[in-house]
């Protein structure tokens, strides 16, 4: 989901496949002669810094077109001033078979040294030695957790290893059309508004001789943004072990309910199969509410209209307030003949040059910039705070597993049917804990062998 | 014992040798390209199948247990099941409106020429760009479909997020894709037949059906046949249409074989497995081709062949 990421279970994104296959062939070309090898190979760190002899050539992959400009610009150029000897060939491999060509390429031994590394494959892969651990990098040259507001391993970390180290953070915000509200007669939400509020101000918003909508979600099924309203009333899409479905509860039903109400009760939300192949109606002025992802806040930003951020509402009965959150990362391939190198560079995006550069691009995780008047700047006049606070203090991590490449899948395609109207609640429910826990009873049974 | 002379092996001239070294090096590149990039993978894949290989682990051999495994998997018989109903439904209708066309193209019409463009166009189009298209016409909202429906007081349904429709949807997709190829092929048949064996039926009385009947449909069995064996393994084959518009779903609702596959290959770190659910498919078109071999000797006829 994330601008970085390659998850991306959504329709839209399946037209990329050729792109994506051509690409696929030419980095494949590319990747063969992109690494050199100037440094030996080490296991793990040394217990004092290493200091990277000669010139070294690091592969480094990115997989958006969009931002990677900016992040030349910003971040490779002023990392490049600071260390001459470690040159980073910069690669960008878009598309949304990414993580296809990547473990070809490692399968192959031709992968890059660094990798921008996306929630949904990264511990999958790293449970299988794709990655290096880096905790104990991190260890050595004091990264510490107490430095950043993001928790470290919440998508990187497995049996107490660190797979990736930050590159942003990002997730669920709400949008809303502020001139939608002045026509409709309607207050700005309140930090303590509620489910109910929001179905109010749906009904309010939601004018269909216009074809105008009170919400919509851009992305509907757990583990997206239905999650943070599972959360809320009580619920979980997983048991705390990782290892049982927990959408069959009372309270993960009920909250899966609400939502579905949100389009057949009370129709003030599109169904989400009819915004498919659409441009995101909230970016043409025809939502009034939206719950959305970070990284649409530049094209929102282009959009002409009124808008700005509010709170995640909360559950009247729990009171609680719960937003679905996750990261990006950098990972370094365990293939790399030079940790040492790579290392320097990760530890030079996670840390404040790194962080700062890419402040633009998404939510900088090391505290002092989060909370500096220079990243509330970018954001103005919108009111960065009010996502940064629902972040920090209710954020919700993703439920990161060595299989969460497959079961996540099963989740989105078992739920779907219930936002369709062709299963009910408890059907779909029944159905989607089935498939995944078909999935951790295959894991329990591998890790037996 | 009288000795017979072997007889002796003419010599190649010079000009003979220099032409069929000329074909060896013309053909050398579809050589290469057969032996490194299909010879050499299926055979490894077949090694594969025998083997636990998580793409970024080195394979370990496991015997036949992930053929073993594919009799519980569920859904492996869903996507059977899905495959199976597609190839069912889709290959005769395809066969059916391709021979329809290609009738109608074979008319002496005003502007036969870009009729016939007009028809063969989809298949010229990029799957990416299909399902694009299609993801437009079918949408619940917009779209062309339920548009039209709602002039007639229907309320159409949500097409590919529907359990009940996705398939449906990907079927009425695959005819607008798949008539243009053996629409040309059938046309190239139909104007292959002599006008000699009309005029016989004219002047035995017989009119346009005894035509159709008698002359056409007998000669054009080769080509329908062809066709069949095409379309056949193609349906079965099947996968952009709906890896691009649903992904398998909803519900495993057009979870086709080969998505299966290339989910377990790419996506769930079982290559192995994989392997094995593309062996049991080669199998499965393999049979399918031969019964239908077997099957073409009752209905197929080939001019200048006694009937088999």
């Amino acid at each position: 989901m994330f601008p970085q990421g390659t998850n991306e279970h959504t329709r839209m994104t399946r037209r990329e496949l050729l792109r994506a296959a051509g690409a696929g062939a030419v980095g494949l070309a590319l990747a063969a002669c992109g690494a050199s090898s100037s440094q030996s190979s080490a296991s793990g760190p040394g217990k004092k810094p290493a200091s990277v002899s000669g010139t070294v050539t690091l592969a480094f992959y990115l997989a958006s077109e969009e931002w990677t400009k900016t992040f030349k610009k910003r971040v490779v150029e002023v990392f490049q001033k600071k260390q001459p000897k470690i040159k980073l060939n910069v690669q960008v491999r878009p598309g949304q078979d990414y993580f296809t060509k990547l473990q070809t390429q490692f399968a192959g031994g031709a992968g890059p040294d660094v990798t921008v590394a996306n929630m949904d494959w990264t511990v999958p892969a790293a449970s299988r030695g794709m990655f290096v651990n880096v905790k104990p990098y991190m260890d050595r040259d004091g990264i510490v957790q107490s430095d950043y507001w993001y928790p470290f391993d919440r998508e990187w970390g497995w049996q107490g290893g660190i797979y990736a180290v930050l590159l942003y953070a990002g997730g669920q915000v709400t949008y809303i059309n502020k001139d939608l509200l002045k026509q409709a007669g309607l207050d700005f939400p309140k930090p303590d508004w509620t489910w109910d509020d929001l179905v109010e101000y749906g009904r309010k918003l939601t004018d269909p001789k216009k074809q105008q909508w009170g919400i919509t979600f851009d992305a509907i099924t757990p583990p997206y943004w239905s999650a943070a309203f599972i959360q809320e009333h009580g619920g979980s899409v997983l048991n705390s072990a990782k290892d049982k479905c927990t959408l069959t509860s009372p309270e993960a039903q009920q909250a899966l309910q609400f939502l579905a109400d949100l389009i057949f009760k009370h129709k003030v939300m599109p169904n989400p199969s009819a915004m498919q192949g659409q441009e995101n109606p909230f970016l043409t002025g025809k939502v009034g509410i939206m719950f959305g992802g970070t990284w649409e806040e530049t094209a929102i930003r282009q959009s002409g209209f009124d808008w700005d951020f509010a709170h995640m509402p909360l559950d009247p009965q729990t009171k609680k307030r719960s937003v679905q959150e996750g990261s990006n990362g950098w990972a370094m391939l365990s293939t790399t003949k030079n940790k040492e190198a790579s290392w320097e560079v990760m530890k030079f995006l996670v840390g404040p040059d790194g962080q700062k550069g890419i402040m633009t691009l998404g939510l900088p995780v090391l505290k002092d910039l989060v909370d500096s008047i220079e990243f509330k700047r970018i954001h103005q006049p919108q009111n960065i705070e009010v996502p940064v606070s629902d972040f920090t203090k209710s954020g919700h991590g993703y439920y990161v597993t060595p299989d969460a490449n497959e079961w996540w899948g099963k989740v989105t395609d078992q739920l779907s049917p219930i936002f369709s109207g062709d299963k009910t609640v408890p059907q779909a429910t029944r159905a989607t804990c089935q498939a995944v826990d078909k999935v951790f009873a295959q894991r329990k049974s591998n890790n037996g062998k | 014992m009288v000795a017979v002379p072997l007889p002796r092996r003419r010599r190649m001239s010079p000009r003979a040798r220099r032409e069929a070294m000329e074909g060896y090096v013309f053909i050398l590149p579809w050589l290469v390209g057969l032996l490194a990039f299909v010879a050499g993978p299926i055979i490894a894949s077949l090694y594969l199948s025998f083997t636990d290989y998580q793409v970024v682990q080195p394979p370990t051999f496991i015997g036949v247990a992930n053929y073993q495994q594919l009799f519980g998997d569920g859904l492996f018989w869903q996507s059977l099941k899905v495959t199976a109903i597609y190839t069912v439904v889709t290959t005769p209708l395809q066969l059916c409106l391709s021979f329809l066309v290609a009738l109608l193209m074979n008319q002496k019409v005003r502007l036969l020429g870009m009729w016939r463009t007009i028809y063969y166009v989809p298949n010229l189009v990029p799957a990416i760009a299909t399902a694009m298209l299609w993801l437009w016409v079918l949408n619940p909202e917009f779209g062309l479909v339920n548009t039209l429906l709602r002039y007639f007081g229907i309320q159409g349904p949500l097409w590919l997020s529907s359990t009940r429709w996705a398939l449906f949807s990907l079927i009425m997709m695959s005819l607008w894709g798949g008539v243009g190829a053996p629409m040309l092929i059938y046309l190239a048949g139909l104007q292959g037949i002599s006008t000699e064996l009309y005029e016989a039926v004219e002047c035995d009385g017989g009119g346009g059906w005894a035509k159709f009947r008698y002359i056409t449909v007998p000669m054009m069995t080769p080509i329908i046949f062809f066709n069949l064996v095409m379309n056949m393994i193609g349906a079965l084959q099947v996968f952009s249409g709906p890896y691009l518009l649903t992904g398998g779903g909803p519900a495993n609702a057009t979870l086709f074989y080969v998505l299966y596959i290339y989910e377990n290959a790419f996506q769930f770190f079982k290559m192995g497995y994989a392997s094995a659910l593309a062996w049991v498919l080669f199998i499965i078109i393999l049979g399918m081709t031969v019964l239908v071999f077997k099957w073409s000797s009752m209905w197929v006829y080939y001019e200048g062949e006694l009937r088999r």
